[in-house]
């Protein structure tokens, strides 16, 4: 059973709430001024204050890193602006600076920078995808090989397990071509108001991006929520155009398993 | 105290900018003993971090280091991050585990930083009863470092050294002596480098951190972000005195250079080391 401390720490806990809110506004550190000693050079506000630049510039060089081409179409002072707005309405919840981004595609969609340009927050949401993906759980992807073993007429009754760190994504503007144009040190433009589905999914170790029709969408949503592939062939209109569907997913080592259903999982040969 | 710690040499911090020169490195080819990695870099689920981190231990004896486990907040013991800190130790067998003498979080919020503890009775009970519970938790040795800090609370009342000797006692942890970080609180306090070495208890201290540092003219700041200065080599050699072989890393977080830079860096603490250590038998 997990203990909780018994150790009283009444004056502590109060101290550490001031000193926190020391760090988050500029108010708070006349207060907390009088918790510290003068001396040498620097008076207590100013020692606050380097606790306090620490803290801002360490959670703006995360997000800084995870939204490299949001930074780049905001600019510097909108993006160090935005990330202050943020962190005041989404204090950093979880002990990793990995996850000190999660909110802000969210954040950004009611923010006021992106009044007249809504497509910032699918920029910040694409950004967010491929840092997700980058670091997210290992598959083997199947071979190939795996489904010979098949005999065709049972291929209606296969399930498949997706890469873990595939994602399905859908956008109102065509912001991976903003994308693009930024990692080609280019000029990002603007994106063309376009419906514009994408998935992302990792191999080895490369972040891998392809746009998506609305049907090849909707197949590989259904197959994650566990449809077997006659669903995906009455879907495709002819069993060719699954099966060709099928060879391009697991080419780009999209599929990690199968499973005859009801049957067990084939793994990766 | 159970634990005896292995002398690991002279080490480096694994960083991203050297992952692709790594693959593959030995001893031999780097010129390093060990490598220590962020914890928290390396508590994610898969992808290149955790590979690059496997093919390094395979050859090299890995210490896991923390930034967020914030021993000294008044918050309940984050236990997720606990298990899956223990998750990584599993899959890495570091040498031991180490974390800083601060708090990061309270009520749940993070500040990513090192934060000073007033030095209380109420901090030491505080500290020592959650250390002994991270100990428990993750089953390893576990290690405490001191953190520059640039603030003094009124409260305070036990000297930095004791309280981190007397934790370490209590709790039956060991030290990670960060000399830079000594060099740096003690300009900004005004206290003796040397008396903070002399209240060290030599077999506490398993491990030394040694990094770069600015001096800002009001104070000096705590970088990572070059060479190792002169004076602070110096209080090394004092704690070499003092502990003898130690296994010692190099801290380099910002402006990282490349890789040879830093193996170089920790030759030249190797070298620091082997002139105390030869000073000391010519003089039994």
């Amino acid at each position: 059973m997990r203990q909780r401390s018994k150790v009283r720490t009444a004056d502590l806990r109060e101290t550490q709430r001031c000193f926190f809110r020391a760090l988050e506004t500029d108010r708070a550190r006349g207060g907390a001024s009088r918790l510290i000693t003068g001396g040498g050079q620097l008076r207590p506000r100013q020692r606050l204050e380097i606790y306090a630049s620490m803290y801002f510039a360490r959670i703006l060089e995360a997000l800084r890193e995870d939204f490299p081409k949001l930074l780049e179409t905001i600019g510097e002072d909108g993006f160090a602006a935005l990330a202050r707005r943020y962190l005041r309405a989404h204090p950093s919840r979880h002990p990793s600076l990995r996850h000190v981004g999660d909110r802000l595609p969210a954040f950004v969609k009611q923010d006021r920078i992106a009044t007249g340009v809504p497509w910032l927050s699918e920029l910040a949401r694409l950004e967010r995808a491929i840092v997700d993906a980058f670091d997210g759980p290992e598959a083997k992807p199947l071979l190939p090989a795996a489904l010979t073993r098949i005999p065709g007429s049972h291929w209606g009754r296969l399930r498949f397990t997706l890469h873990p760190t595939l994602r399905l994504l859908q956008f109102s503007h065509a912001v991976d071509e903003v994308w693009e144009r930024l990692d080609a040190g280019k000029a990002g433009g603007r994106p063309a108001a376009r419906l514009t589905r994408l998935r992302i999914w990792r191999r080895e170790h490369v972040v891998l991006r392809a746009p998506m029709d609305a049907r090849e969408a909707t197949c590989l949503r259904a197959l994650a929520r566990g449809r077997d592939f006659s669903w995906v062939c009455v879907r495709c209109e002819t069993a060719d155009r699954a099966a060709r569907d099928l060879a391009t997913w697991l080419d780009e080592g999209l599929i990690t398993g199968i499973e005859l259903s009801p049957g067990r999982l084939q793994r990766p040969g | 105290m159970a634990f005896a710690p292995t002398f690991l040499g002279h080490g480096v911090g694994l960083r991203t900018r050297h992952f692709s020169e790594l693959q593959g490195a030995t001893p031999a080819s780097t010129g390093v003993d060990w490598f220590e990695a962020i914890s928290e870099n390396f508590m994610i689920p898969g992808g290149r971090p955790l590979t690059v981190l496997d093919a390094v231990r395979r050859n090299f004896p890995v210490v896991l280091h923390g930034v967020s486990l914030s021993i000294g907040s008044t918050d309940p013991l984050n236990h997720r991050y606990l298990g899956e800190l223990r998750a990584l130790a599993d899959r890495v067998e570091p040498a031991w585990i180490s974390d800083h003498l601060c708090w990061g979080s309270v009520d749940r919020r993070y500040a990513h930083d090192l934060l000073p503890l007033p030095f209380t009775e109420e901090s030491l009970e505080l500290v020592v009863e959650r250390v002994q519970r991270v100990r428990a938790a993750l089953g390893r040795p576990f290690l405490l470092e001191n953190v520059s800090s640039y603030v003094t609370f009124r409260q305070s009342v036990i000297p930095e050294w004791e309280f981190l000797a007397e934790v370490a006692r209590r709790a039956d942890c060991g030290i990670l002596l960060d000399v830079n970080n000594v060099y740096v609180s003690a300009h900004n306090h005004g206290f003796s480098a040397e008396a903070y070495l002399a209240g060290m208890p030599a077999d506490r201290v398993w491990q030394i951190h040694l990094a770069g540092h600015r001096n800002l003219g009001t104070h000096l700041f705590d970088s990572h972000d070059g060479h190792v200065i002169e004076p602070v080599w110096r209080l090394f050699r004092s704690a070499v005195r003092r502990f003898g072989n130690v296994s010692t890393l190099i801290e380099w977080d910002e402006r990282i250079p490349a890789f040879s830079v830093l193996a170089a860096e920790s030759a030249k603490a190797a070298r620091h080391a082997a002139e105390v250590q030869g000073a000391h038998r010519r003089l039994a």
